[in-house]
């Protein structure tokens, strides 16, 4: 599905661009950003935005409009929240790239190394502005309230991770504590934000979408850090970048917690899968992957409780909600087309 | 199967679930928040049959209850005061050196165990993985429970404190009591506790530090000494560390929370550098009371053993670059080894040298 959304309010009209990466979920494809959106007269910003947003799932922009949807927000509110995610979350890779100087994103080379670092970080925090800029022109308090406070989390959550480079001993505690904040908030915005975008929100429903969305986004990210593994990696992601790059992931932390310290170090210098296994061995990987599955699976009747939990807020439309809401962990952790 | 459930404060059955009453066979564990709680939280649980869990040995639950290491911080001080004096010819009241030691014992378990259950009832342990023994979140005990041995904790600990009075009613041993009472009240209390004022560590320097070793010397042999005041002010600083390492370990629960502790008033970078003031204190300490006992082993060794894992220490603490670096719990456990190393060298180092001055 494309263009979908054309908000001549909020400028966003023009020559669009779409996500075409079907994810398996039950979102629409939204077209986030066009030419006109940005000044003509600054240098490479609009070529190095036509390179950011050219790849990409919009996974969180659909998982918005999903929401948005159900809760029959106007079209131009759905693109608002729909723009307002895809920036912040383009944002933080720009940023992200530089931090941990990756030459690849999507497949192409990563914009601090085709224009400049500081190009790279200018287009980021444009973006970010552009988000205060238009949810200021929306108007409403709380969602600029709710946006600024996932953009902090954002950045402590990048903050933070920088610190665990090279830092082998990392629980999944802690990890867990970083994941939320990089990613976990940007899952609860999504959730959240269309029903703030309405009007007040409940407390309890507000408590309910707050602690799935953090749920969601822990399993997603815990799902991702499994294609670094190549476990589930029919997107053919790069395989061991974080370990590569000095960054122990949440099933790297798995795998490593019951390792000797003479493993572990094998472990760590692995290049390939092959290395992987022939450091751990492969039956005590595949049984850690059991035991990592079975426990996200708790965590995934824990994501129901909460997503369940809506039902008696929400009327008879939002019912389908719920229902595809239930349906996310089997994309976003099992990695189901 | 294990069901999930989340009550609000408002349900009838929502006490009943935090405290464990609700059901004999079951317990209620309260799930992990990484949401900053409020006001009105809600409590997510995973009611799991008590039959299922993960139970270790019963020794093994009652020491994590008790926090051995933590209880050894207020006896070991009541332990060197008393061999020291022994050591001294410095004639001790035994029986009261031994109510002294149970008595602060039972009100150290008690305090730890109310916190415990007050931390789970108000939901802090859940956004501060590193809060208490845990044996609530577990499922090992309830949290009632928790609370009713906490209790009887505290009232053994007043009676021994009363009977100690009654056997010796002079004005020190009441102020000790009336001491040990008070300290504990103006650290721990949630309204007006030094610990939410970013002064634990100053607190806890004097409580289990001079406060301890002087007090007690005080109640059991009308005494005190001054090598005996820089030795509490060694361990007292040594005891302010590990509680300093683990606010550091802690910052973003705290800061969340909107706590007040140390480390966030200092801020992670000043706050790395903080652990060298303790250690300083500590062997300048330790190096003053080997003075004064003129060059004692047992002291000298205290020293060389401070400086040894004062280098260590710091070079951990030195190259964490944030709260969240697996080189802060590391050094937390060092820092709890360094304080039981040097409580026990001076503990059989005291014993040793009273046997010989005896023989």
């Amino acid at each position: 599905m494309v263009g979908r959304f054309t908000n001549k309010k909020v400028g966003f009209a023009g020559r669009q661009r779409g996500y075409g990466v079907d994810f398996g979920m039950r979102m629409k494809n939204i077209k986030i950003y066009s030419l006109g959106d940005f000044p003509a007269y600054l240098p490479k910003l609009n070529l190095l935005y036509d390179d950011l947003f050219s790849g990409g799932k919009g996974l969180r922009s659909r998982l918005v409009a999903l929401v948005g949807d159900a809760l029959d927000l106007k079209e131009s509110t759905v693109m608002l929240l729909c723009q307002t995610i895809e920036f912040i979350h383009n944002a933080s890779l720009l940023h992200d790239d530089l931090i941990d100087r990756s030459p690849l994103r999507r497949n192409r080379t990563t914009a601090w190394l085709k224009y400049t670092p500081e190009y790279a970080v200018l287009a980021g925090d444009y973006l970010l502005a552009r988000v205060m800029v238009n949810l200021a022109a929306f108007g409403n308090l709380e969602l600029i309230q709710l946006t600024s406070q996932m953009i902090s989390d954002l950045l402590e959550g990048e903050w933070i991770q920088d610190s665990l480079v090279r830092d082998w001993e990392i629980t999944l505690e802690d990890l867990d504590r970083v994941h939320n904040l990089k990613t976990g908030s940007l899952f609860k915005w999504c959730l959240l934000a269309p029903f703030v975008a309405v009007g007040s929100v409940d407390s309890e429903v507000k408590r309910s979408l707050e602690n799935a969305g953090t749920i969601l986004g822990q399993l997603f990210q815990r799902g991702d850090d499994l294609l670094d593994f190549d476990v589930r990696n029919s997107e053919k992601k790069m395989v061991l970048g974080d370990l590569k790059a000095g960054y122990l992931n949440s099933f790297g932390v798995f795998l490593s917690g019951r390792l000797s310290g003479v493993q572990k170090q094998e472990f760590l210098k692995s290049q390939s899968m092959s290395d992987v296994f022939s450091s751990l061995g492969e039956s005590y990987f595949q049984d850690r992957l059991c035991e990592f599955d079975r426990m996200n699976t708790r965590m995934i009747a824990l994501y129901g409780h909460h997503v369940m939990t809506l039902k008696g807020h929400l009327c008879e439309s939002g019912m389908s909600l719920i229902e595809n809401l239930l349906e996310l962990p089997q994309n976003l952790y099992w990695r189901k087309r | 199967m294990e069901e999930i459930r989340t009550l609000s404060p408002r349900d009838p059955n929502f006490h009943a679930y935090l405290l464990g009453t609700f059901s004999k066979t079951h317990r209620a564990l309260p799930v992990k928040s990484l949401n900053l709680i409020d006001g009105d939280e809600h409590v997510t649980f995973q009611i799991a049959p008590v039959s299922e869990l993960r139970r270790p040995s019963p020794l093994k639950i009652g020491m994590q209850l008790v926090r051995v290491p933590s209880l050894m911080t207020s006896l070991f001080p009541l332990l060197i005061s008393w061999v020291f004096l022994e050591q001294r010819s410095i004639e001790v009241h035994k029986n009261l050196a031994l109510m002294a030691l149970v008595g602060v014992g039972f009100l150290h378990i008690a305090v730890h165990l109310l916190n415990d259950f007050r931390d789970h009832m108000k939901g802090y342990d859940g956004l501060s993985p590193y809060r208490g023994s845990r044996v609530i979140q577990e499922g090992w005990m309830t949290a009632q429970r928790v609370r009713i041995i906490g209790w009887s904790f505290f009232s053994l600990a007043l009676l021994v404190g009363l009977y100690a009075i009654w056997s010796k009613p002079t004005l020190v041993v009441i102020l000790f009591g009336i001491g040990s009472l008070g300290g504990v009240a103006s650290y721990s209390a949630s309204s007006f506790g030094l610990k939410y004022w970013g002064l634990a560590e100053p607190a806890l320097f004097l409580l289990l530090g001079p406060a301890l070793t002087i007090g007690f010397s005080s109640v059991v042999a009308d005494a005190w000494d001054l090598s005996l005041f820089l030795i509490g002010c060694g361990l007292g600083a040594l005891v302010s560390l590990n509680h300093y390492l683990k606010n550091l370990i802690d910052m973003m629960g705290q800061w969340k929370q909107g706590f007040r502790s140390l480390p966030i008033l200092l801020g992670f970078d000043r706050a790395k550098r903080a652990p060298l003031l303790f250690l300083a204190v500590m062997i300048l300490s330790f190096a003053l009371a080997a003075i004064s006992t003129e060059f004692s082993e047992t002291l000298s060794s205290a020293v060389l053993i401070s400086l040894i894992f004062a280098i260590s220490i710091l070079k951990r603490v030195f190259r964490a670059r944030s709260c969240f670096s697996s080189l802060l719990p590391q050094t937390q456990r060092a820092g709890l080894l360094f304080y039981l190393s040097i409580s026990f060298t001076l503990l059989v180092g005291f014993l040793i040298q009273g046997t010989q001055s005896g023989g």
